[in-house]
């Protein structure tokens, strides 16, 4: 979403403007959510902590700072709120199992959906897998768009750990893909 | 020796350099480092790679209506909030106006909390006919309620311990004001001796003949002692 447009938006929604905030939010809908759902690895509590960023958007939307992304403010506050939900439902440990595959791909190819699908089930798994921190740092990076200093001052970790969950993280996947013969 | 040392710091670095968070002259730096080393170059290309691969997975989606129902939450949600905050942001004004309003808060605030003072310290004899009939101890039990008043405990005197003379004559005119503040908190600590559960407020206790009889064995307390010695006599 351009610049211009998303002050607008945000200009109306600390307004009051409900259709302002459905169209700002709509922009993120696909990132965010997916974010949430990889984080938590579970519909139900990704879809709550999807619903609690909502809430806390539009209440804090009269806080927020111009000078600061608001993608980077909006991720960061659903990443607050997943985070309080993993810790009251204590799914930590449970890892992620894709419930029905939703995928749509552009493709008609059957063959090029299978295999999209079948990439998609090990990833989910491999990053499901992740230790929580470097999970943490890896989809922050991917989905949300952050530079890896918000996401050390967003985690409260040093930037140089940050960097090295990246590391780790990526190496993993890689590690992961290439037992699989992905890459 | 010092290339190695140069690799694994762009190890550390890689991210960074990926991304362009890092001054110009240094990106300029690993750029020429890169392309006389191998080793790292191979390691960006990995890592390119690694993500590209993650980046081609599509992206889960809420359905519409969902989304729809979320935002509609959300906003329903916030607006006694948001309502709240426009009456104290229009409290906060410096027109007549804003005076006008800040003077009715005022007088509603202090009303409010003169209402609550009150009810707080509300005496309990206020209200007369409120107040739980007097409660007649009998030393033999009626006729309808066998066993189950105060005078069940005084004919189990010998079980129950207590003492001589209390289920001898016919009628102990002990008339008792329930609402009492000490009384309550008296037979609060009985009920929770013989219940165990503790009961936090109570302020008019309905004396059924199990309390009746506990507090017949608790003759200790003064209250009723005095009460039933004056009566004796």
């Amino acid at each position: 979403m351009e610049k211009i447009l998303e002050d607008l938006l945000i200009e109306k929604c600390r307004q009051g403007e409900h259709s302002a905030f459905r169209e700002l939010v709509k922009a993120y809908r696909r990132q965010l959510y997916s974010y949430l759902l990889r984080l938590t690895g579970d519909r139900m509590t990704a879809e709550d902590a999807f619903q609690e960023t909502l809430i806390k958007v539009w209440k804090a939307i009269g806080k927020y700072d111009h000078k600061d992304r608001f993608s980077s403010w909006l991720f960061s506050i659903a990443h607050n709120a997943a985070m309080d939900l993993i810790r009251k439902n204590n799914i930590r440990k449970n890892f992620f199992h894709p419930e029905e595959p939703e995928l749509q791909p552009s493709e008609s190819n059957p063959y090029s959906e299978c295999v999209v699908n079948e990439l998609k089930e090990i990833l989910d798994r491999i990053i499901g897998g992740l230790p929580e921190k470097q999970k943490e740092v890896f989809l922050l990076r991917e989905h949300s768009g952050m530079s890896f200093k918000e996401i050390s001052e967003l985690t409260g970790q040093p930037l140089n750990t940050v960097l090295g969950h990246m590391h780790y993280a990526v190496d993993k996947i890689k590690r992961a893909l290439r037992k699989k013969n992905a890459i | 020796m010092q290339s190695k040392l140069i690799c694994e710091e762009f190890e550390r670095k890689l991210w960074q350099f990926m991304d362009r968070e890092m001054p110009d002259v240094e990106i300029v730096f690993w750029e020429r480092h890169l392309h006389g080393c191998t080793i790292c170059s191979t390691r960006l290309q990995e890592a390119g790679e690694t993500l590209s691969l993650y980046e081609t997975i599509p992206m889960e989606d809420l359905e519409e209506e969902t989304f729809n129902r979320m935002v509609s939450k959300a906003v329903k949600k916030n607006r006694f909030n948001r309502a709240v905050s426009k009456l104290l942001d229009s409290l906060f004004e410096t027109t007549s106006a804003g005076f006008i309003r800040k003077f009715a808060f005022g007088g509603l605030a202090f009303s409010a909390v003169v209402i609550i003072l009150f009810f707080m310290y509300k005496p309990e004899n206020l209200h007369p006919g409120k107040t739980p009939s007097p409660v007649e101890v009998r030393s033999s039990p009626p006729a309808e309620s066998k066993g189950n008043s105060i005078a069940a405990a005084g004919n189990n005197d010998d079980a129950s311990g207590l003492g001589t003379g209390w289920g001898k004559s016919e009628v102990v005119p002990v008339k008792y004001e329930w609402n009492d503040k000490s009384t309550s908190s008296a037979i609060r600590q009985m009920k929770r001796s013989i219940t165990g559960i503790r009961i936090k407020k109570e302020r008019y206790i309905r004396l059924d003949g199990f309390t009746l009889q506990a507090i017949a064995l608790r003759r200790k307390m003064q209250w009723l002692t005095a009460d039933i010695d004056k009566s004796a006599m």
